[in-house]
């Protein structure tokens, strides 16, 4: 069935949506959780939530683009989860590139310059100014968190060019951040 | 605790760049996971053809596939061979010149020379950075074995009015002299030809430096540069055909072959899955084929009689889904050369001593 159709049947408050959406993207939305949350109970926790939002918020929300919105939905579970499992020093999957993100605030003043800046608006004008290219490996990346092995394999590119588009996307967000921030 | 607030921003962000991850080249990826599927697929044919190698073998006269690839360079103006200033005296049919280029002003980039194949396009493209900021020099930082480079090169062609991404794999490679960067593109892609009129997007230039242990480009000049190739500006060689239809384990191949590859495609309509076939016959693991496969052997056979062998290794080697069966089946195999060939030359192509004639 047609994504348009399953948000239709959200909108009827007809429950077989949601065993549709399951249906469709189940695997891809568990794999998410999974990759960020590092276990199979976990994911699929994040999952039966992910899944239970959705019943929540369509209506009034109407996504265009509904697999993206479940994998928003599934991915803020999860990180929320993931935060949750550092803070109680829980094991975590090691790989995930946190750090590596965070490294572009890692400047205390410029932290702190950030602290009330509207991330998300900066956030969005930021991939807006980004190549295609350049973006679907930056969210590859930091959304979805996928290795740069893994990246390079399923873009036909080497490792090194995904490193350096990375690299370079990492830079262009520093330098937009406090940009925006001066601003 | 550790604030990972960029990491959870990202969650929050327009759900369109998220459904762009999934949209993204979408014939990239099926042509790479195909090419994946299709490596083993191949690999694993040759090898259970194996056993009749030592026909090959056996026949006297067998010139080393290397040495064919490097005539093929000496003689035909691939273009990483082609000097501008020949364009006007290349008295040969592999290549097509791009007819005077017009005078271009700093920013600007024209193609000046271009092979145009059924599955390629090689082409050269020159860059003038006068007054870009280019340094003369690479700065001490920089990897000097790999001079100034460019960031990135997207290629695009208009069908039907539309611009649309052309699909391709291959590598480039950049030379700055003076006032202009020539960079060379080797195009390949399986799946579609060069059609209407084809547009390069070639991003920054730069050079590259360690950053930690990674390897990094560091822009010089960024923006892009665009140029544009006229449909009237190149003509596409056609490919030759096999006029047999050798059988590989009772499944019907022809070939197509091309200055830059080797096409087999299941003959006829028949619902062949070349994996699942193979895998079932062969039972083996798929590192074993792999491994397997470079020791396959190619003969290229011309038409004064010489031969010339090697193994699958000296390929560039890659495999394709020619034909979606209705989703039912993968039907093709590819062999991609580096050096592009005169296919005119060639009376057949032995495959593990599989015989294609041309």
């Amino acid at each position: 069935m047609e994504d348009e159709a399953i948000v239709g049947l959200f909108f009827e408050r007809d429950e077989t949506a949601v065993g549709l959406v399951r249906e469709k993207y189940g695997t891809l939305l568990c794999s998410l959780a999974r990759r960020l949350t590092g276990s199979e109970s976990d994911a699929e926790e994040c999952l039966n939530d992910a899944l239970l939002q959705l019943w929540r918020n369509i209506p009034p929300s109407y996504p265009q683009n509904l697999r993206a919105y479940a994998c928003q939905t599934v991915r803020n579970l999860a990180f929320k989860r993931l935060t949750h499992n550092l803070a109680k020093k829980r094991c975590v999957n090691s790989e995930l590139p946190l750090d590596e993100l965070e490294a572009v605030i890692s400047d205390p003043d410029a932290e702190l310059r950030l602290k009330n800046a509207d991330f998300s608006v900066l956030l969005d004008s930021f991939l807006r100014g980004l190549t295609p290219e350049s973006r679907v490996v930056f969210m590859k990346r930091y959304f979805f968190m996928d290795s740069v092995k893994e990246i390079a394999g399923d873009l036909g590119v080497s490792e090194a060019k995904v490193k350096s588009l990375l690299w370079r996307a990492r830079n262009k967000l520093r330098k937009e951040l406090l940009k925006g921030e001066s601003q | 605790m550790k604030n990972y607030r960029l990491s959870e921003e990202i969650g929050r962000v327009d759900a369109a760049f998220i459904e762009e991850v999934f949209e993204y080249g979408k014939n990239e990826r099926r042509t790479i996971m195909s090419k994946k599927v299709l490596a083993i697929a191949l690999a694993a044919a040759l090898v259970i053809t194996v056993g009749v190698t030592a026909v090959a073998a056996s026949w006297s006269g067998l010139i080393k596939l290397d040495e064919y690839f490097v005539g093929c360079e000496e003689t035909f103006n691939v273009p990483e061979k082609m000097p501008k200033a020949e364009i006007s005296i290349v008295g040969n049919d592999l290549v097509t010149t791009v007819p005077e280029p017009e005078p271009f002003e700093p920013g600007d980039a024209r193609v000046t020379s271009v092979v145009a194949t059924n599955h390629g396009l090689f082409c050269t493209i020159e860059i003038n950075i006068a007054g870009l900021g280019v340094p003369d020099e690479l700065p001490e930082e920089a990897l000097d074995n790999h001079g100034f480079i460019i960031g990135d090169i997207r290629v695009f062609q208009e069908v039907d009015g539309s611009k649309e991404r052309y699909p391709w794999s291959g590598h480039v490679s950049t030379e700055k002299n003076g006032d202009t960067v020539d960079v060379v593109i080797s195009a390949e892609c399986a799946s579609s030809r060069p059609e209407g009129k084809m547009i390069f997007e070639i991003e920054n230039i730069a050079y590259l430096k360690y950053e930690g242990d990674d390897k990094v480009d560091v822009p010089v000049y960024e923006g892009i540069f665009e140029a544009v190739l006229n449909p009237e500006d190149y003509e596409v060689l056609e490919s030759r055909y096999s006029t047999n239809i050798p059988e590989i384990m009772g499944v019907p191949f022809s070939a197509e072959l091309c200055a830059n590859g080797l096409f087999l495609t299941v003959d006829g309509s028949e619902d062949v899955d070349i994996v699942e076939w193979a895998e079932s016959d062969l039972g083996k693991k798929a590192e074993q084929v792999t491994y397997e496969m470079s020791h396959s052997e190619i003969c290229l056979i011309t038409k004064d009689g010489r031969k010339f062998s090697g193994l699958l290794g000296s390929f560039d080697y890659d495999g394709e889904n020619f034909i979606g069966g209705g989703g039912s089946g993968l039907k093709g195999l590819y062999l991609s050369f580096v050096t592009l060939i005169n296919t005119d030359e060639i009376a057949s192509v032995t495959v593990d001593g599989v015989e294609f004639t041309f």
